[in-house]
């Protein structure tokens, strides 16, 4: 099994390391890391015509909210 | 002969480890009271946490001015539907072990990915804002000046983050959060009568004499406070920094359930507390923390004064640190800079710098004499409407995403729930919100 290290090395750091990974069942780290690379790899959500139209109708929703805070805070000043 | 690659672990990922060995041994054993106990963590700091000071503040002035009825078994009603939609952010926790706002960015783009975070900031700013003041409202009672108060309380806030292990700070959180319980003695000084509350819970009833405006904004004004944004985004980068892992899903909802029935007792208790108020007919609509401390002293004696004062400065207090820590995790998932309470200083400059940020800019707000703070105080509740569905709709979508979740996606019954609670705090905001602006 070859050890990348991805660090310059510190020796007490590297022990450490090693240790902890032979003291432990491989499957948690293993388990962590696979997952978090799958969501890295994940690209933009392919959208059918219904999450589309809920996306739209979102973004009027914020735009519509951003009018309703502005008179809020316009009124609160008055 | 195959060879295997292994990427030495950061330090962040050794601690992490070293914690997931027991619960790792724990899973091994069986030993399900030590699971319990391990994974126990997430769901009740951010069930405890959303009893944040305005809340409970809110919780005694419905006590004080409806009495025992309609709103005791309301607030188990809300913690439920806040349990519904906070299930969900477990799952997506332990199954992607990323936080909310990074799916948010990957699979919705940049736009909704920088709005989550900004929205988020903009509104976790503010709200601590309001966590500061209702700290320094409860130190009153004891005479302790505003200064100091918020002072103290910034420092406390600071001083959790010097753990760098997730363990420890969750922990000593957890022991903040306990505090948030004095509020049931306080209801059980009062010496309700437990024929009505019994009633109450099982009747709904009796609905307030006059069901007029008032109440219907304090029933939107609830059901639109039910889940807010800070709490998707807390709880799922919490089980992700926690490293709990899919088959540690059942023991996150467990964590949750409990989190949900301890923080609606505690609001509940509240309630039964100052509905003293109500049978004397004290009229206590524009009371602060210390004046219902106070108010409740010739009633229930001055140790439940005490406690409750108490209460309502841990309450700002935990709020104040799992709001600060939802908007660090927050920023570095959409930056894609290191984020986890088990990174060192050094490895984490930005998350670390984005904590210390809004809790010293929000607690020099609150010290800054002319600040128009009602405005902020107004403006948090339509600010919080703003930000929910979006992330509501989020939530709901990436649980159904079969890339994201497999076959951990929502189920046809979860879908239903979900989507009801969505929609019921969707309207209920938003009227909250309209109404708010008619009433000018």
């Amino acid at each position: 099994m070859q050890i990348i290290k991805s660090k310059p090395e510190d020796t007490v750091t590297t022990i450490k390391s090693e240790t902890v990974l032979n003291s432990l069942p491989g499957a948690s780290l293993e388990e962590y890391h696979s997952d978090q690379h799958r969501i890295k790899q994940l690209s933009k959500k392919k959208l059918n015509r219904g999450l589309y139209l809920i996306i739209w109708m979102l973004r009027i929703y914020v735009v519509f909210m951003l009018v309703v805070l502005a008179l809020n805070v316009l009124n609160n000043m008055h | 002969m195959k060879q295997t690659s292994l990427r030495s672990p950061s330090r962040e990922e050794l601690v992490r480890l070293k914690d997931r060995v027991r619960i790792e041994q724990a899973h091994r054993k069986r030993r399900l009271l030590a699971l319990f106990w391990l994974t126990l963590g997430p769901g009740v700091l951010v069930m405890l946490g959303e009893n944040d000071a305005p809340s409970m503040l809110s919780y005694a002035a419905t006590g004080a001015k409806y009495g025992l009825g309609f709103f005791l078994p309301f607030v188990l009603l809300t913690f439920a539907m806040a349990f519904v939609v906070q299930e969900i952010t477990v799952r997506l926790g332990a199954v992607t072990k990323t936080g909310h706002a990074e799916l948010i960015y990957r699979r919705f783009g940049r736009f909704w990915g920088h709005f989550s975070m900004v929205d988020l900031l903009i509104t976790n700013f503010l709200t601590l804002v309001t966590e500061f003041l209702g700290v320094a409202a409860g130190a009153s009672f004891f005479g302790i000046k505003p200064v100091y108060a918020v002072v103290l309380a910034a420092i406390i806030v600071l001083l959790t983050y010097q753990f760098r292990r997730y363990w420890s700070w969750e922990r000593a959180l957890l022991a903040l959060a306990a505090i948030n319980l004095v509020f049931i003695p306080v209801g059980i000084m009062v010496h309700p009568l437990w024929g009505q509350v019994a009633t109450s819970f099982l009747t709904f009833s009796p609905l307030p004499k006059h069901v007029g405006s008032t109440f219907i904004v304090i029933l939107l004004s609830d059901i639109g406070a039910t889940v807010t944004p800070w709490m998707l985004f807390f709880q799922q980068a919490a089980v992700s920094d926690k490293g709990l892992l899919i088959k540690d899903i059942t023991w996150g909802r467990l964590d949750t359930a409990v989190g949900a029935v301890l923080a609606a007792a505690s609001g509940i208790f509240t309630i039964i507390a100052t509905s003293v108020l109500f049978d004397h007919h004290i009229t206590a609509t524009n009371y602060n923390a210390a004046q219902f401390a106070q108010a409740l002293v010739p009633y229930a004696g001055k140790v439940a004064g005490v406690l409750f004062a108490l209460g309502i400065m841990e309450a700002g207090t935990l709020a104040a640190i799992a709001i600060a820590t939802s908007t660090a995790y927050s920023f570095g998932e959409v930056t894609n800079t290191p984020h986890s309470l088990n990174a060192s200083f050094s490895e984490a400059k930005m998350f670390y710098g984005i904590l210390f940020s809004v809790v010293v800019l929000a607690a020099t707000l609150v010290l800054i004499p002319g600040i128009p703070l009602i405005y902020i105080i107004l403006s948090v509740n339509v600010l919080a409407v703003l930000t929910m569905p979006p992330a509501l709709v989020f939530l709901l979508l990436l649980a159904n995403d079969k890339d994201i979740t497999g076959k951990y996606r929502n189920s046809t019954l979860l879908n239903v729930l979900g989507i009801t609670v969505t929609i019921v705090i969707i309207l209920a905001g938003l009227l909250f919100a309209v109404s708010s602006i008619i009433n000018i």
